[in-house]
C-alpha cells in the first residue's frame, strides 16, 4: 500500500509540473498515458486487495443487510406479536368489561330482588302484626263485652233472685244429684 | 312441726279420751263452739301475739269457757293448749278432730256452701242423696257465702258437686270467650 501511495504521488505531481509549461494535445496525451499507467499500476498492484476488500465489504454489507433483514423480520414479528397481543388485550378488556357489566347487572338484579323480597317480607310482617294486634284488640273487646254482660247478668240475678228462686235452684240441684245417682 | 301435724296429734289425743269416755261427739261439738269464738280477730291476736303472757291468756280463756259451757275434759284440754302455746291452732285441731271422729264413726262430712241457708227438708234431702252417692253416713255442714249468688256447692270425700249460679256464670263466660276466639 505504501508503494501504491508513492506511485500516486509521483503521477499526480507530474501534471502539476507540466501544467506550468504549455497546453495542448501533447499534454492531454501525456496525461492520458499517465492515467492509463496509473490505472494499470493500480490494477496490477492494488486490484486484488481492492477486489478482496470490495468482496469482503460486499459480504459484510450483505451480512449486515441480512442481519438488518433478520432484525427487521424479528422486529416485524415482534410488532405483529404485540399488535396481536394488543388486539387480544382489547378483546380481553372488552370481555372483562362485558363480564363486569354482566356481574354488575346480576348484582343489581340480585340487590333489587333482595330489596323487593325484604320489602315484601316487611310488608307481610307488618300486615301480620297489624292483623294480630287487631285480633287481640277484638278479643280484648269481646272479653270486656262478655265480662260486662256477665256482670250485668249477675247484677240482675242478684236483684231478682227471690227465696222461691233459691228453693227452685236447690231443688234442681238436688234433682240433678239424684238423677246422676240413679244413672 | 307443721300445723297440720300438730293439729292431728292433739286432735287424736282428745279423740282417744272421748272414745274412752264415749263422749267424743259431745267433745266435738264443744270444740266447735270454742273454735267459733276464734273467728274474732281480737281473740286470735290475744292467743297468737307473744307479748300477751300465758296467765293473761288463761284468764281470758277461763272467762270464755264459763260462758260457752264445756265439759271439764274439754276445759282441761284447752288450758293445756294454752300451756303448750298451741291454742292458736284450735280451729285446725277442731277440724282434725272431726275428720278423725268421722273416720272412726264411718261417716263422711259434707261441707256445703249455700247463698241462703238450706231448710231442714232440703238439708235432709241433700244428706240422703249424698249418702246414696257415697254409700256412707253423711253429716251436712252448711256455710253461707253470698258470692255463689244461688244454688249449692257440696264438697265431700274429695269430690265437689257444684250447682252454684256463680260457677254457671263463670262457665258461660268461658264458653262465650272460647266461642269468640
Amino acid at each position: 500500500m505504501r508503494r501504491l501511495a508513492f506511485l500516486a504521488v509521483m503521477f499526480t505531481a507530474t501534471p502539476a509540473f507540466a501544467s506550468g509549461g504549455e497546453a495542448g494535445w501533447t499534454m492531454v496525451l501525456f496525461q492520458a498515458i499517465n492515467l492509463a499507467i496509473l490505472l494499470w499500476l493500480i490494477v496490477r498492484y492494488a486490484g486484488k486487495p481492492i477486489a478482496g476488500a470490495l468482496v469482503r465489504r460486499s459480504e459484510s454489507v450483505s451480512k449486515e443487510i441480512d442481519e438488518a433483514t433478520r432484525l427487521h423480520a424479528e422486529a416485524q414479528a415482534l410488532l405483529d406479536q404485540y399488535e396481536e397481543k394488543i388486539a387480544g388485550l382489547e378483546a380481553a378488556t372488552t370481555d372483562v368489561v362485558s363480564s363486569l357489566r354482566a356481574q354488575g347487572e346480576a348484582e343489581k338484579e340480585r340487590l333489587i330482588a333482595e330489596a323487593t323480597s325484604d320489602a315484601e317480607r316487611i310488608r307481610r310482617d307488618a300486615e301480620r302484626a297489624a292483623r294480630n294486634e287487631f285480633i287481640r284488640a277484638r278479643e280484648r273487646l269481646e272479653a270486656e263485652v262478655i265480662d260486662l254482660a256477665i256482670a250485668a247478668a249477675e247484677q240482675a240475678i242478684r236483684e231478682k233472685l227471690t227465696p222461691a228462686d233459691h228453693r227452685r235452684l236447690t231443688g234442681e240441684y238436688l234433682g240433678r244429684l239424684e238423677e246422676a245417682n240413679r244413672g | 312441726m307443721s300445723s297440720p301435724a300438730i293439729a292431728h296429734r292433739y286432735a287424736r289425743a282428745l279423740l282417744d279420751i272421748g272414745l274412752e269416755r264415749r263422749n267424743f261427739e259431745q267433745l266435738g261439738r264443744e270444740l266447735d263452739r270454742v273454735a267459733g269464738l276464734f273467728e274474732s280477730a281480737d281473740l286470735r291476736e290475744l292467743f297468737r301475739n307473744p307479748k300477751f303472757r300465758k296467765e293473761a291468756r288463761k284468764k281470758v280463756l277461763t272467762d270464755l269457757l264459763r260462758r260457752v259451757m264445756v265439759s271439764p275434759v274439754c276445759r282441761n284440754f284447752l288450758l293445756l293448749l294454752v300451756d303448750r302455746n298451741r291454742i292458736a291452732y284450735l280451729p285446725e285441731i277442731a277440724a282434725a278432730f272431726h275428720e278423725q271422729a268421722d273416720e272412726h264413726a264411718g261417716r263422711l262430712r259434707a261441707r256445703v256452701t249455700v247463698a241462703r241457708r238450706l231448710s231442714e227438708p232440703e238439708a235432709a234431702r241433700l244428706r240422703t242423696v249424698l249418702q246414696k252417692v257415697t254409700g256412707r253416713q253423711v253429716l251436712v255442714e252448711q256455710s253461707e257465702d253470698p258470692e255463689i249468688i244461688g244454688g249449692v256447692i257440696a264438697r265431700i270425700g274429695g269430690r265437689i258437686y257444684d250447682g252454684s249460679v256463680r260457677t254457671q256464670l263463670d262457665t258461660l263466660r268461658g264458653q262465650l270467650k272460647r266461642a269468640g276466639t
